[in-house]
């Protein structure tokens, strides 16, 4: 069975019509309300994960223990997303979960003026005001998706399917969802449950990784994880040796490949070989 | 059709070849390899096969090729592509035409066997053979 992630410019729109997606499917729902779970594991108040997607923050504002509270949420949603016949909202996972085939990734647009009376927060917004509030938001929640996760939200080529709600009502949406779900290329297939497992690695590998290296880019192949760091020279074999101590344990690890650089411009640019 | 499931394993690097003609061997099915894809698709106009495992990027024909060819010849034999090039676009290809699954190399004898104990459930001829437990799955179990 394949699984969806439901994403749209208005939270309203995406929290109706996620579920009834999932239970015209015969799916398991996973909403918001994971981001409670994940921010009880981290001991930290709900709002704090929350915050880390509505789009406000800048990468200059992201901390090391944003990033560790974000690699949570992933490893949460990807968690969840091995299982199969899953439709998923609000999590930010159309950001960050790439390149899986069986995972459908679902854009609904609603109407100017819904977005707009939703950003405003108010029953009633003239044209012209929500068309200039729309074009104050727009740009920051594109820097917001391109910074953080390195992909444009608004691109309609990060999606799968994208469908305008002023022309296809959501009774109709849920029906071409039904279909879609049953399309051969959306079937999961080994190739694409690896992809998401390598996810899933590389983010448990991260979290492994935060307290002590907080700079690092993780890929996992397999079984097989690549930690580039950054350290000193000096630093580089010791570095080395308690990377490779606290990852060989890990249950799904049977080779750790260590790389140190020397700057965050260096790490930044690094290529996984 | 003979009681062993009768696989046709199609790849134009010899070390393949060598290596997973015995592997699968030993779940008890009838393995035939063939480098050249023109010679296997020739035998595949000859005899029906269970399962046609075959590699993407070759010459003169490509695994897709393959998968089409097979899928006007059999609707009931399930071709496995695998190849060393994955890509998400060249998977969900290979899906929609039909393919039973898609296996990216590197990979281990256990991943193909798995698949082919699938493949062999479907096709309503299951296997009696137990995967052998890998070396992360010993160090899973010794920890539990």
């Amino acid at each position: 069975m394949t699984s969806i992630l439901v994403s749209s410019d208005d939270r309203a729109v995406e929290q109706s019509i996620a579920p009834r997606i999932a239970k015209a499917l015969g799916f398991r729902f996973v909403g918001p309300e994971l981001l409670g779970v994940v921010a009880q594991r981290a001991g930290v108040a709900e709002e704090k994960v929350r915050s880390l997607l509505d789009g406000t923050m800048r990468m200059r504002a992201f901390k090391t223990h944003h990033w560790h509270l974000l690699c949570r949420l992933q490893e949460a949603t990807l968690s969840e997303l091995m299982e199969d016949g899953v439709v998923s909202t609000g999590l930010g996972a159309h950001l960050y979960v790439n390149d899986v085939s069986h995972v459908i990734k679902l854009r609904l647009l609603s109407s100017t003026n819904e977005r707009s009376r939703q950003a405003e927060g108010k029953s009633t917004v003239s044209e012209k005001r929500g068309i200039g509030l729309l074009d104050r938001l727009h740009p920051q929640r594109v820097s917001f998706s391109q910074e953080i996760f390195g992909a444009d939200e608004q691109d309609a080529s990060l999606y799968d399917m994208v469908i305008h709600l002023k022309q296809i009502q959501p009774e109709r949406v849920i029906e071409i969802i039904q279909e879609m779900a049953q399309f051969r290329g959306f079937q999961p297939m080994t190739y694409s449950r690896r992809c998401l497992e390598d996810q899933l690695l590389a983010c448990k590998v991260r979290l492994e990784l935060f307290d002590e290296f907080p700079d690092h880019v993780v890929k996992a192949d397999g079984s097989r994880v690549v930690v580039c760091v950054k350290c000193s020279d000096r630093q580089r074999t010791n570095v080395i040796t308690k990377i490779k101590d606290k990852l060989k344990p890990m249950e799904s690890v049977a080779l750790v490949e260590v790389h140190t650089v020397g700057s965050p411009k260096a790490l930044s640019s690094w290529n996984c070989p | 059709m003979s009681e062993a499931l009768n696989i046709m394993l199609i790849d134009d690097e010899e070390i393949v070849c060598r290596r997973l003609k015995p592997a699968i061997e030993r779940m008890g099915c009838v393995v035939e390899t063939h480098m050249n894809p023109l010679d296997a698709l020739d035998r595949l106009r000859e005899a029906e096969f269970d399962i046609v495992v075959t590699d993407v990027r070759m010459n003169d024909v490509d695994g897709i090729q393959v998968l089409e060819e097979v899928r006007k010849k059999s609707a009931r034999t399930e071709v496995i592509i695998i190849t060393g090039h994955a890509m998400m676009s060249l998977a969900r290809e290979a899906m929609r035409k039909g393919a039973f699954d898609f296996l990216a190399k590197p990979f281990k004898p256990n991943d193909l066997r798995e698949i082919i104990l699938r493949a062999a459930e479907k096709l309503g001829h299951p296997l009696e053979y137990v995967l052998p437990e890998s070396p992360l799955e010993s160090k899973r179990n010794g920890r539990a």
